[in-house]
């Protein structure tokens, strides 16, 4: 399928995260276009774009964390309690939710077994659900990813506060309980997967599961820390996402570079990661083995068009390359022209003009 | 005698049962060495934000770092109650400003100061600012130090520091957090800024020492 000009002249737009995005004339739909990246097949270079995240109401943490996204526009309340129990304040100004710290509802990780109630996923309305997605799931031309937003030590914070939490993973005499919960968390994460499979099939692509593993300044742990206490129970799920057929990509946020070693031991597909990063060290380490979201970060922002489209040429030289698929990042995105230049180019350099 | 070097070290490594075990033995007499385990300690804790300032230690690591000071703090108490190291501390407000739930970074301050010497005035998250101006003019406090993480946590910043100046109070105010910047420091009127722990009980250190 060899690049033809008029996937770009009758291109249309859309709006994105408060940016223009370009929906080429593309000759298989963006959707498509990423199954075949997760092979190496791609016949662009796939946008963070191009992957939906599918995030049913059903799931109370949707809801609570107000990120509902499924067929039809959601108008019902935002915040409240998660599917444990644990109670998440809704912040206008941020357009999320937070579990106010203060009043944690585990003080002490060693009686987790008593004091945390996991839920009954069975109880959740998947037949409503699969009933009203079963023609939009199919119908969407981007990748749809089933979202689990608060994973292993997200969900611990929202179980005992940050500074508890972390200093339960951490401690030697707490750790063997820590790895229970761990553990405990992921069969409900395998739990929630199946529920997806027998209700959503393969109106679904795969999952994204939300655990943020550091700040701007770094990664909040050592990765001995990350190898002993979340990498195993990670595994365990990614693992069984893919016997089902299904991807998998970790969202985490932070500093987080010297951490992809461990993100993919724990074997994600893909990783959302913040444009801080050092990406042109990341993809030249470990460009074939995690399909990562690279920022053009090195454009400048003023730049105009003429600058734009050299930026894309160099983007495309560096990081288009067959057996190393990334996403286009939606962060620090330089404008349309870059954007439609990447793709031209990545389609003349995969397929030929 | 015990070796107070070895009580640092043990700190700075985070080997929290060779240092309790220390400070056991420091209070198998009464605690007669409180006060220098004390200060050894606090070295401990400078040892563990330098550290983290290399970036061979990490967020968790100074959370740990807390936990055992807090933990050094509890057992050494009952002998420093009455002691010259019980002495009058600088005492000085910390929260994180109004519409902003984060405590993260504001905890982590929090245990590096106290480990520092500083009676801290915690007055919570999403903190008003007219309870900042309260708590300062009631207990005389010449130091406030404001934190947050979202953006829009420096309108609330600017509100706190311009309802401290507008009542007449006199003192210092750093702010802190991942949206502070050296020009958000001055567009709002704040005497200093910092983006870590280390730079905040610097600055706040500075000030004590002058007032």
């Amino acid at each position: 399928m060899k690049f033809d000009r008029k996937e770009i002249d009758n291109a249309t737009t859309r709006s994105f995260m408060n940016r223009t995005m370009i929906e080429f004339a593309t000759p298989i739909t963006p959707r498509e276009n990423l199954k075949r990246a997760f092979k190496k097949e791609e016949l662009w270079m796939p946008d963070s774009a191009d992957k939906g995240w599918f995030c049913p109401e059903i799931i109370p943490d949707n809801p609570a964390r107000a990120f509902v996204m499924q067929a039809g526009r959601y108008e019902g309340p935002v915040g409240g309690n998660d599917m444990f129990g644990i109670y998440w304040e809704y912040v206008p100004s941020a357009h999320g939710s937070i579990v106010r710290p203060g009043n944690p509802t585990l003080t002490d990780v060693t009686k987790w077994r008593e004091v945390i109630k996991f839920p009954d996923v069975d109880s959740w309305d998947w037949e409503g659900s699969a009933e009203l997605n079963k023609d939009w799931l199919p119908a969407q031309t981007r990748y749809q990813n089933v979202c689990i937003l608060t994973g292993w030590f997200e969900r611990l914070i929202s179980f005992m506060d940050f500074g508890p939490a972390a200093y339960a993973l951490m401690n030697r005499k707490t750790k063997d309980d820590v790895k229970a919960l761990m553990d405990r968390i992921s069969d409900l994460w395998i739990d929630v997967v199946d529920h997806c499979y027998k209700y959503y099939g393969r109106g679904i692509d795969g999952f994204t599961i939300h655990d943020d593993w550091g700040a701007q300044d770094g990664p909040f742990f050592h990765e001995r820390v990350v190898r002993e206490m979340l990498v195993p129970y990670m595994r365990r799920v990614t693992d069984h996402i893919h016997e089902l057929g299904y991807t998998c990509d970790l969202h985490s946020c932070g500093n987080i570079d010297r951490l992809v070693p461990c993100i993919i031991e724990a074997g994600w597909d893909g990783w959302d990661g913040m444009a801080i990063n050092d990406y042109h060290t990341l993809f030249a380490e470990y460009g074939d083995k995690l399909m990562m979201s690279v920022p053009a970060s090195d454009v400048p922002a003023d730049a105009d068009d003429e600058t734009q489209r050299e930026w894309a040429a160099k983007y495309v030289d560096e990081y288009a390359i067959r057996d190393k698929p990334v996403y286009i990042s939606h962060y620090d995105r330089p404008g349309v022209e870059f954007t439609k230049e990447v793709y031209r180019l990545s389609r003349i350099k995969y397929c030929g003009e | 005698m015990l070796d107070f070097d070895n009580l640092v070290q043990a700190m700075g490594d985070l080997d929290e049962d060779t240092m309790i075990e220390m400070l056991e033995d420091v209070m198998a007499d009464g605690g007669s060495e409180a006060g220098q385990a004390m200060e050894a300690c606090q070295k401990g804790m400078e040892v563990v934000g330098s550290l983290f300032e290399e970036g061979e230690y990490f967020v968790g690591d100074l959370i740990y770092a807390g936990e055992l000071m807090t933990q050094a703090v509890e057992i050494l108490t009952p002998a420093l109650v009455g002691s010259e190291s019980s002495g009058p501390k600088t005492k000085m407000i910390l929260c994180t400003v109004k519409d902003d739930l984060h405590d993260i970074g504001k905890n982590i301050v929090r245990s590096m100061l106290e480990a520092a010497g500083f009676d801290v005035v915690d007055l919570g998250i999403d903190v008003d600012p007219e309870k900042v101006v309260e708590v300062a003019k009631e207990q005389n406090i010449k130091i406030v130090a404001l934190s947050g993480v979202l953006t829009l946590a420096l309108d609330s910043m600017k509100d706190t520091i311009d309802a401290l100046r507008a009542s007449g109070w006199d003192g210092k105010v750093i702010i802190g957090g991942a949206p502070v910047s050296e020009e958000a420091a001055a567009a709002m009127g704040a005497d200093e800024w910092a983006h870590s722990p280390q730079k905040t009980i610097s600055v706040c250190k500075e000030w004590a020492a002058a007032l």
